[in-house]
């Protein structure tokens, strides 16, 4: 059984393409494609898929939106980010809402497949960029570490922070590249936990409601 | 200044040429057109004759006061009043002289000529002090030093001093005349270095030391009063010296030496042609004679002063010289002839108002009558005599009290002249408030101004920058959907290549490929570029967190190691999006060099602060290259132009086998 992928992209050629490109790949079918995200969470309640890949910036809606409305009514399914943008604080704030990892738009080509598989088995890939921002909303006098992050997660932050990959880091620490992506899954985890409509969400899905 | 310059054509020519001088002022009056030159040309005149010819001076006067007053001519009318009066001075005819000073005043007033007005009240002073009304002539001698000073004419201040200086020695006040008198002479030596005034001032005090029996004192200043006159021939002060010089040898009792010197004044003053002040010193000379009981010598001498005083009509010397010639035929016992003179001048006495020359008369013709035998007529005259001297006496106790009654006048008018110059103040002192209100609103209303200004200023500036805010915001909304849109054709362009590689497996796809490949490169620079701009950026270690990132990219899949170091000392700098873009290109073309060519298997990458630059070196362990051969090729170029861009030094250091060192260093202040 292939994941069904479900797929909003403003950009009607890049859209078509994309499809084309996940038609390729026999481990994956596309449920559904669309140019905006007025109608995302009635679309996900229909289309049940596996993974969402969708665009940051949309006319109409953003997907950052997007993603906190579908967060809010208690959908869990993955959602992968695309963006030309590298080093913006829109990543980090959909990161913050509920995205699970985003993909820059250059690196579809040849990194598509290789995200998606790394979403679906519970990986995260974080940039040095977003490392930077998670690091300074973590420095925040007013509320010390309100991500209760282990000590071995802020070492691997500020590490990723400064640039170094996580090859980089596996060698400084000692430890395998799977273990620090598991810290950094951790960390996005911790991230999503402490945004209220997040906190909502995880209330419905532990039944606490 | 007009008696002074006449004053200096005496002394210079002399009283021959006066009378040349006269004859070509009455030239100059008949020939002239103008009605206001011929009223000042009048007054010259009469000044000129003066001392010459006083009647004829009078009635120069006269009709120069007339066209004046006929044509209006203000100036004409005070100068000629003015002379008239100086003449009637000269004559001793000081209540003559007051009427037309009190002309002359009122016209200087009119004319608000403070200076003539100075030296109207100077001449007021003179004349009421000859007429023994010492408060009046100290009121105008008050007034008029006021005036001088307002006028600042040093001249006429020094000449009411010495007015005042004899005001006082009527007063018998020595000590107060002597302060005025020197206060003159020191006004007279500077500023106003006047040798005429100095002499004068001298003979003053001389005469103040005479008074107080100091003869010695007295004969010293006389003495250095002449010298003085007769260094600059100032004639007039020569003569005085010669009178005070007599009046004090006579006093010492030095009757030769008295006689000398009174007959050295007699010469000088005959040949100046003042036939007045002949006929006064004829008449002391008559008084020495009288003294030393040459009873015969002094008739002579009065006889003579009688000729010269008819000779310009001084009624008053006449009067005297009448007395004096009565009294000299007493005792030479002609009686007769004594009573006709002793007659004469009781009338002349009672004509000129002279009530003590009066009674002097009286008694001796009643001691000659007396002396006759003739005790009846003598008795008659003595009892005229008495009745005179109580009527003198009534009229001194009337002067007193009109003197008194014009005291309290004064008060009144001084007291109204103080309220007027209290409404002036006040007045000032209105116009001063109002002055400083208008300055007050001046300076509100400039500083309202320039607060405006300010305001204004403050305004365009912060909505410049609103505007430049505005305008960056707009430029980064377009470069951002720009690159979004550009981004996302790209990456369509890139998957289409990709897409169409793969739908034809082993057919020729080397175009597809450098689509793919170029479609890649253009994103990978775009984003470089959006990088750079953004100024969120600015600092130098964001720039090595891209670096980095690049790195790992870059090396990571050829299994090279590397190693950043420096990183730590690079905290708080900032560099502009130009050197950040030119230094993080340089680095990347570095790096891929390294990484594509090199077959380096480790590569060190140092980014520090070194003594004050930014010191970037990227050295590999590979096989290095021919830096001249290959210097064209590769991007080293590429390189070398964006260091000179940013003026930074920029060494490549490289040979075959031996690795690559390429380092930049950029100033940073």
């Amino acid at each position: 059984m292939a994941f069904s992928v479900l797929l909003y992209e403003d950009n009607d050629l890049l859209r078509e393409s994309i499809v084309s490109m996940v038609h390729l790949d026999d481990r994956y079918t596309i449920s559904g494609s669309f140019n905006n995200v007025l109608l995302a969470e009635n679309q996900l309640s229909e289309f049940h898929p596996d993974i969402v890949l969708m665009d940051i910036d949309m006319p109409g809606r953003t997907g950052i939106e997007a993603v906190r409305r579908i967060r809010s009514i208690g959908v869990d399914t993955p959602i992968l980010m695309l963006t030309v943008f590298d080093d913006t604080q829109h990543v980090f704030d959909a990161i913050c809402a509920g995205a699970s990892g985003y993909l820059l738009k250059k690196h579809l080509s040849v990194r598509l497949f290789d995200a998606i598989d790394e979403v679906m088995s519970g990986g995260a890939p974080m940039s040095p960029s977003i490392a930077h921002m998670v690091i300074a909303s973590l420095q925040k006098p007013a509320n010390q570490n309100p991500y209760q992050l282990t000590p071995r997660e802020k070492e691997v932050l500020s590490s990723l922070a400064k640039g170094n990959s996580y090859k980089l880091m596996a060698a400084e620490y000692g430890i395998t590249v799977d273990t620090i992506r598991a810290h950094i899954k951790k960390i996005y985890e911790k991230l999503q936990v402490h945004s209220q409509t997040e906190a909502v969400s995880k209330a419905f899905n532990e039944k606490l409601l | 200044m007009k008696s002074k310059l006449l004053f200096l054509f005496i002394s210079f020519v002399g009283g021959a040429v006066m009378a040349q001088k006269a004859d070509s002022l009455e030239a100059a009056i008949v020939k002239t057109t103008s009605d206001t030159t011929r009223t000042i040309l009048y007054s010259y005149l009469a000044d000129e004759l003066n001392k010459t010819n006083p009647v004829k001076a009078i009635q120069s006067g006269r009709r120069g006061l007339f066209l004046a007053k006929k044509i209006d001519f203000k100036k004409g009318l005070f100068e000629n009043s003015f002379s008239i009066a100086a003449i009637h001075q000269g004559q001793a005819s000081f209540d003559s002289a007051i009427f037309y000073l009190r002309i002359a005043g009122k016209t200087a007033k009119d004319r608000m000529d403070i200076k003539g007005q100075a030296e109207v009240c100077s001449s007021f002073g003179h004349s009421f002090m000859r007429l023994s009304r010492l408060d009046s002539a100290r009121f105008y001698l008050d007034k008029g030093l006021a005036l001088a000073k307002e006028a600042k004419d040093f001249r006429i201040e020094a000449g009411i001093y010495n007015n005042y200086g004899n005001v006082l020695l009527e007063e018998t006040s020595y000590q107060q005349a002597l302060d005025y008198f020197i206060k003159a002479a020191r006004l007279y030596e500077n500023p106003l270095a006047d040798e005429y005034g100095q002499a004068l001032a001298l003979s003053n005090i001389g005469n103040i030391e005479y008074r107080l029996g100091n003869y010695e004192q007295a004969l010293a200043y006389a003495h250095q009063s002449r010298n003085i006159a007769r260094k600059k021939n100032l004639t007039s002060s020569i003569g005085y010296a010669y009178k005070l010089l007599g009046r004090i040898y006579r006093k010492q009792k030095k009757y030769d030496s008295a006689l000398y010197e009174y007959k050295q004044g007699q010469e000088l003053y005959l040949s100046l042609g003042d036939a007045r002040s002949a006929a006064e010193v004829l008449q002391n000379i008559g008084n020495i004679y009288f003294d030393q009981g040459k009873h015969r010598d002094a008739l002579a001498n009065y006889l003579e002063s009688l000729k010269l005083s008819r000779k310009i009509s001084n009624k008053s010397l006449m009067a005297y010289a009448y007395s004096s010639i009565g009294q000299a035929f007493m005792v030479l016992a002609r009686n007769d002839d004594a009573l006709i003179y002793l007659d004469s001048s009781r009338r002349a006495a009672q004509l000129i108002g002279n009530k003590y020359l009066l009674l002097d008369n009286l008694d001796a013709m009643s001691a000659v009558y007396e002396a006759k035998g003739d005790f009846k007529k003598a008795l008659s005259v003595h009892q005229q005599f008495t009745k005179s001297k109580d009527s003198v006496t009534q009229t001194e106790n009337r002067k007193l009290a009109e003197e008194t009654q014009a005291k309290y006048e004064l008060e009144k008018k001084e007291a109204h002249i103080a309220l007027l110059e209290k409404d002036h103040e006040l007045k000032d002192l209105t116009l001063a408030r109002q002055r400083a209100i208008q300055a007050g609103t001046a300076i509100a209303l400039l500083l309202v101004i320039v607060i405006a200004m300010l305001l204004i200023n403050r305004y365009r500036l912060s909505n410049r920058a609103r505007r430049q805010a505005d305008i960056e915001r707009v430029r980064n909304t377009i470069a951002r959907d720009l690159h979004d849109d550009i981004g996302s054709t790209l990456s369509t362009i890139n998957i289409i290549s990709k897409l169409a590689i793969h739908d034809n497996p082993g057919g020729k796809n080397i175009h597809l490929i450098r689509i793919a490949e170029q479609s890649s490169l253009i994103m990978e620079s775009m984003s470089d570029m959006v990088w750079s701009i953004n100024p969120v950026n600015d600092s130098l270690e964001k720039a090595v967190v891209r670096m980095k990132v690049f790195a790992s990219e870059i090396l990571e899949p050829r299994n090279i190691n590397y190693r950043f170091t420096g990183e730590d000392s690079l905290h708080g700098l900032s560099l502009n999006p130009e050197q950040r873009k030119n230094l993080f290109l340089i680095f990347k073309e570095a790096l891929n060099n390294a990484a594509k060519y090199s077959e380096a298997t480790d590569v060190q990458i140092f980014l520090g602060l070194v003594n004050g630059n930014v010191l970037l070196t990227v050295t590999d362990n590979g096989k290095g290259f021919e830096s001249n051969q290959v210097k064209s090729g590769n991007g080293l170029r590429n390189m070398e132009t964006r260091a000179q861009s940013m003026k930074a030094r920029f060494a490549l250091i490289t040979a075959p086998g031996n690795g690559t060192e390429m380092s930049v260093e950029l100033h940073v202040t």
